[in-house]
């Protein structure tokens, strides 16, 4: 590396470390209670999500891989990455309030159907897990597109006669490097990811969620706290992926 | 016969794949410059990408067929890494084609036997053979194989080589070395813009006629 790359990547660094690490320890108080308890959801949440976005996203890169209708309608699973979280938060918030679109119309049925799905959705432990897959989607999706551009191992494996689940599970096992990177990096993003848990799903309660309730009642110090806790088990997981994933 | 493509067009952005007539019964190489088509050419074949024009494997019209249901085994430039251990991926696609008894035959022609329980660490001339021993399993009417050597040294290119020669069965092969192709092919088509340009086959100085051929491409660049 010359020493003009070695120049930036040092002050980047530093001036990283220094806003996210080294000033916030000045103000740093030990985080309120339920820190591991929203990590540990979090986690298992986060888990969950990624595994339920592995097959969406990879089929979504194959399709656009592929072109056509189907590869253009493929990029509808970039949207929660480019648009606002609080945006994507809203409208799965208000997609999933569908009672008051049904109720008092003369479709009872429907009325209590939408009502029990409102009921065990919104700020609720499947909110939690449908807002981190969705958020999940657009991970998934770049890092298979990006394996699928090196390696056609589609056409390979079609050409040998395979093709539906079972095509798409042993891309998933030949592209083991991108299959874990999917898996890793979704569900580092959970740990990131507020503004469609807070509008959508704020309860059980989550690392992002936490935070933001831990700064409002008790102020800069346990936030700080509990932020840097996350960062630290975060960007060693991420380290670790890169390192063994490269 | 086993492989012959009439009347293909097909397109890739603007650039577009012409071919009046292919017959592959042998091992024939397409031999082009970067760009020239020949990827296109056996995606169409292959059913990858939508093309018109006339497919045809084993005798029978495939052109309306997807990839999984035209018996043509492609095998690609990047070796893809198999999905669970080798032995294990083997039999799964033997079962599919119901060769499982021919599983021991294949390895053994391919010298792979020591990789069979093996899962990843395969190095890439490694991988390459695992690929044909899958795609032979398969039992295809025909191969088409883009560039199988591109990533491989001098030694694995060659012992890769040797056993394509020594498969006897329809293979069209595309590569961008005419050398290669003089080495491995029994017929060798020039392939440029899009069009294959000419085919020459049979005796030793008329396949070695195609380097003249393609040099007279290449001279403009030197």
């Amino acid at each position: 590396m010359d020493s003009f790359a070695k120049a930036v990547v040092g002050l980047t660094a530093s001036v990283l470390l220094l806003l996210l690490v080294a000033l916030p320890l000045l103000y740093v108080d030990p985080p309120p209670p339920g820190f591991v308890e929203s990590f540990v959801l979090t986690a298992v949440f986060g888990l969950a999500a990624s595994l339920l976005s592995l097959v969406p996203g990879l089929a979504a890169a194959v399709a656009a891989r592929r072109g056509g209708a189907w590869g253009a309608l493929a990029q509808v699973l970039y949207i929660p990455a480019v648009v606002p979280p609080t945006s994507v938060g809203v409208l799965l918030l208000a997609s999933f309030s569908l009672p008051r679109l049904f109720c008092g119309g003369g479709v009872e049925v429907l009325c209590a159907s939408a009502s029990f799905v409102s009921e065990h959705v919104i700020n609720r432990p499947l909110g939690v897990l449908i807002a981190m897959a969705v958020m999940a989607l657009p991970t998934s999706f770049s890092i298979f597109d990006g394996a699928l551009r090196e390696e056609r191992a589609e056409a390979f494996f079609r050409a040998l006669g395979f093709s539906g689940l079972r095509l798409l599970l042993l891309l998933l096992l030949s592209l083991r490097s991108a299959t874990a990177s999917a898996l890793v990096f979704s569900w580092i993003r959970s740990f990131g990811e507020l503004g469609v848990l807070l509008i959508f799903a704020s309860y059980p309660v989550t690392a992002s969620i936490y935070i933001y309730q831990a700064w409002l009642s008790y102020g800069v110090g346990p936030a700080v706290g509990a932020s840097l806790a996350v960062i630290a088990a975060v960007a060693a997981l991420a380290f670790v992926a890169r390192r063994w994933l490269s | 016969m086993a492989l012959l493509v009439e009347n293909l067009v097909a397109r890739r952005g603007s650039f577009v794949v012409r071919v009046d007539r292919l017959e592959v019964n042998s091992v024939v190489s397409v031999v082009g410059r970067n760009g020239s088509g020949k990827t296109t050419l056996l995606d169409a074949i292959a059913g990858v990408i939508k093309a018109e024009g006339r497919v045809a494997a084993c005798g029978r019209d495939v052109s309306r067929l997807p990839p999984e249901r035209r018996g043509l085994a492609y095998v690609q430039s990047v070796p893809v890494d198999p999905p669970t251990r080798v032995d294990r991926f083997l039999r799964m696609v033997a079962r599919m084609h119901g060769t499982e008894a021919e599983v021991g035959e294949v390895v053994r022609r391919l010298g792979i036997e020591a990789l069979l329980p093996r899962r990843g660490g395969l190095s890439t001339g490694q991988k390459q053979l695992v690929n044909l021993a899958a795609a032979l399993l398969a039992r295809p009417c025909a191969f088409l194989m883009d560039e199988p050597t591109s990533h491989l040294d001098w030694l694995n290119k060659k012992a890769f080589n040797d056993v394509v020669k020594a498969l006897k069965m329809p293979v069209l092969y595309v590569t961008h070395d005419p050398f290669e192709a003089i080495y491995v092919a029994d017929v060798i088509c020039v392939m440029e813009g899009g069009r294959i340009l000419r085919c020459v086959g049979g005796r030793r100085e008329e396949l070695e006629q195609v380097y003249r051929v393609a040099e007279s491409f290449w001279s403009p660049l030197r």
